[in-house]
């Protein structure tokens, strides 16, 4: 084996190396879940539903369908209340809503269909709340679908619309707009996305038959067509089925500028030529790159990546002390020039070996962070912003461990380890109090304080090898458009500063190390 | 060229303004055994790091087969073996991992330098040991280690440091055999040791050095000439006696007894001499004076 990768094995395997890096995985699996937690509670979702109960035997539908917020469908789990809505207490009280039944679906891929039948004491209570003139006029039969996802959540809570005598409750839609006949009576929800070019059409329906066709108007205004143009003008979508539909048009292969439409009106015709129309129905503009951007600001955030850029030189600083620091301290490097090696191998090979130990450490670590953000939300970091991190990590640690290898070459043992830490505690912690000192002395307390002490913070990790990584945090802020543009960041300056943190000490440490004694 | 495998040349080395060695010259030809004879803090530890290419010289070079240590360290070093007093070695490897480690700097496969491992620490009576922490061998097991290590390419020039210290009688046998084992082999074998007796039935020199310098370079049978033995004379006549052994060599009276330093003659001769004075010779021996009285003279008379 070459001795490269045997001194590489050995800084990798060695406990302290495999048990940080184990703990930084589940710190990164960990990270996920803060994600995760930030998201589920702030993060957007669409949710869609429609349903109906038929009066005469209790039969109970429900489609339900979520989207986050890429349009992807999303994986949550619905909880499902038929009960009494208290329209004047506050909808967070505990007498807001009284529940009768309820039903707990996961819904995989966004959408689930819920059947069941409600028993006749239950739905004599739904009937007597809306029927009985005893009832008081604020208590109405409703349903609340409280959605919980890990990118966000949703409660609603919405009325039955009853009318005496029919035969159907219908379950007023949420999330989108009823479609319905002439006569009042309600088929569906539909829905509108518009992505850059890509209009999205979604549908809810409950039909009472095959044959049905789903066709849409594009629309500048809220104003909906009529008669005969209303039905010209419309686009074919295809065929409609019970369940979800979903349609997707190229608005650019239509010559239709995004920009210019507003609404859209969808019909759904029957093999009878029934229609079915919507309301003028405002499209939603989606932005979905949003998700993404929020997720990679939480990751790269100080909670996020930067813990492990934090935390991490502390092994890349005991890796330099067990490759040479130690040996050279208790005097082992001299049987081992005895060899046909020279004083420079064993530098350089050394060197590497640890430079690979935390090339690997930093990769696997964000591999699995990603890997447990993919599983848990979806979503991972994108490939270029994953780059930028990994480069700002690699090039802070291996900046960290160029400048502690230097100096193992000259200390060994306890002197090298106290001096190292010391150097550890003063980059991640004394240096930046001083730069805050230094603002405050340079801008006062005022309000321009914020703006020149941002300049001088990154000013100051161009001298800081463990600062490099903030230039990673801030090119993916800027590219996420959640960082101002700070003047005095150059990505060629960054680059530069990353080279000579990494070789100006690879190159003091040789001079010293190539006549040192390496005797005890 | 060159004459002698391993050739110290001129070599001088300081530590800050302790001058360690200074131009020290000497060389260890094929197929022989030279001492290396100095008190302890001498410079014998200093020179052999140097010739095994672990610590540069300020001045001078060690050549090793006509191959400069301080020019083209790696192919010296290929033709070369070591075994210091006190082997030092990364604590946190064990015993076939470090072989291994050390043979991938040798070129040799895992494979084979398995193999190998296996032989030469079976050899050395390491074999149980291949699994044990390094940190866990003794002085004795270390040594052996350094040994096998040592022999991974089977140089044809070796250097024992002080490596009998500590050692049982069976390891002094063991790495006395050894050299000799070497010297057959038509090996240069540089011996170092802080006690000239040690080296004494092996070497074919003895280098002697004293605070960094050579005081001279001796064979063994030079050695002997010059360190001849005291005759130890009990006689009837002791006052008659001092003038006749006048004629044969300095005669002192150590009690009842006459020593005749560096006699001149044979003891035969000697005896003959003082029968034909009328003197007779009750009790005759020879002292060993021996080689630590030579070394100590030599180090009096190196005027330091």
């Amino acid at each position: 084996m070459k001795p490269l990768f045997y001194d590489f094995k050995r800084s990798f395997f060695r406990p302290a190396t495999v048990l940080s890096l184990v703990a930084f995985i589940v710190i990164g699996v960990g990270l996920s879940y803060i994600v995760t937690t930030t998201l589920s509670t702030s993060g957007r979702i669409y949710t869609e539903g429609f349903g109906k109960i038929d009066l005469s035997n209790g039969n109970f539908i429900f489609y339900f369908n979520a989207y986050d917020a890429n349009l992807k469908p999303l994986n949550s789990n619905v909880a499902i209340y038929l009960g009494i809505m208290n329209t004047s207490a506050n909808s967070l009280s505990a007498d807001a809503f009284q529940t009768l039944k309820s039903w707990t679906i996961k819904a995989t891929n966004g959408f689930y269909a819920l059947n069941d039948t409600i028993n006749e004491s239950v739905l004599s209570q739904i009937m007597s709340s809306q029927i009985t003139t005893n009832a008081p006029s604020n208590m109405i039969p409703g349903l609340r679908i409280q959605v919980s996802s890990s990118l966000g959540v949703s409660d609603e809570m919405i009325g039955l619309a009853m009318k005496e005598g029919d035969r159907y409750a219908y379950i007023t839609p949420f999330g989108g707009f009823p479609i319905i006949d002439q006569n009042g009576n309600m088929i569906g929800v539909v829905r509108a996305y518009l992505n850059k070019d890509e209009l999205m059409l979604t549908a809810l329906l409950d039909l009472p038959g095959n044959g049905f066709t789903f066709r849409c108007a594009i629309l500048n205004s809220t104003l909906i067509p009529h008669g005969a143009e209303a039905l010209n003008n419309t686009i074919y979508l295809g065929e409609a089925n019970s369940g979800l539909n979903v349609y997707k048009l190229n608005l650019s292969d239509m010559n239709i500028s995004s920009s210019s439409i507003s609404n859209v009106y969808l019909t759904v015709e029957g093999p009878d030529g029934k229609i079915y129309s919507s309301f003028s129905l405002p499209i939603e503009r989606v932005s979905t790159g949003r998700l993404q951007g929020e997720i990679e600001s939480i990751s790269t955030g100080s909670a996020g990546l930067a813990l492990f850029s934090l935390f991490f030189p502390i092994v890349v600083l005991y890796i330099a002390y067990a490759l040479i620091a130690k040996p050279k301290g208790m005097g082992a490097l001299e049987f081992l020039l005895a060899r046909p090696i020279s004083r420079w191998d064993v530098y350089i090979s050394r060197f590497t070996a640890g430079a690979l130990t935390t090339l690997v450490s930093s990769a696997v670590f964000l591999l699995a962070f990603d890997a447990s953000l993919m599983i848990i939300t979806g979503y991972g970091i994108s490939a270029s912003h994953l780059a930028i991190i990994f480069l700002g990590i690699l090039s802070s640690l291996l900046a960290f461990y160029s400048v502690c290898y230097m100096l193992s070459t000259v200390l060994g043992g306890s002197k090298y380890l106290s001096l190292s830490i010391l150097l550890y505690l003063f980059f991640t912690m004394i240096y930046n109090i001083i730069i805050v000192i230094l603002g405050t002395e340079l801008y006062g307390t005022g309000m321009y304080l914020s703006n020149n002490f941002a300049r001088l913070q990154y000013i100051s990790y161009y001298f800081n090898p463990i600062g490099l990584v903030n230039f990673a945090s801030y090119f993916i802020g800027r590219s996420l458009n959640t960082m101002q543009e700070i003047s005095v960041v150059n990505p060629y300056l960054v680059v530069v500063s990353a080279i000579l943190w990494i070789a100006l000490p690879i190159v003091i440490g040789w001079l010293l190390f190539r006549k040192a004694n390496l005797s005890r | 060229m060159f004459i002698g495998l391993i050739e110290i040349k001129n070599v001088s080395k300081s530590f800050g303004n302790h001058k360690v060695l200074e131009d020290v010259s000497f060389t260890v030809e094929n197929g022989e055994i030279a001492g290396y004879v100095g008190l302890n803090g001498a410079g014998k530890t200093t020179t052999i790091r140097i010739a095994v290419g672990v610590l540069p010289p300020d001045n001078g070079d060690a050549i090793i087969d006509g191959i400069s240590v301080t020019k083209e360290k790696k192919r010296a070093s290929e033709r070369i073996g070591w075994v210091p007093e006190l082997p030092i070695f990364e604590t946190d490897f064990k015993v076939i991992d470090y072989f291994l480690y050390i043979a991938g700097y040798y070129g040799i496969s895992v494979d084979s330098a398995k193999r190998l491992a296996k032989e030469k620490l079976e050899m050395l009576e390491l074999g149980n040991a291949l699994n044990m922490k390094l940190a866990a061998l003794s002085q004795g097991m270390k040594k052996r280690f350094a040994l096998a290590v040592s022999l991974i390419n089977d140089p044809p020039n070796f250097i024992f440091d002080e490596v009998l210290n500590g050692l049982d009688p069976q390891g002094i046998v063991f790495f006395r055999e050894l050299a000799l084992k070497f010297k057959s082999q038509e090996k240069a074998v540089l011996f170092s040791s802080h006690i000239l007796s040690e080296v004494q039935g092996i070497a074919d020199k003895v280098v002697f050095i004293h605070k960094g310098k050579i005081l001279g370079v001796y064979k063994m049978n030079e050695i002997a000439d010059i360190a001849k033995p005291a005759i130890i004379l009990k006689v009837d006549k002791v006052n008659e006696s001092l003038y006749v052994l006048k004629e044969f060599g300095k005669a002192e009276v150590r009690g009842e007894s006459i020593a005749l330093l560096d006699p001149s003659a044979s003891t035969g001769e000697i005896v003959k001499a003082l029968l034909e004075h009328g003197i007779n010779v009750l009790e005759l021996k020879q002292e060993e004076k021996g080689l630590e009285e030579f070394f100590f003279r030599l180090i009096k008379d190196g005027g330091n």
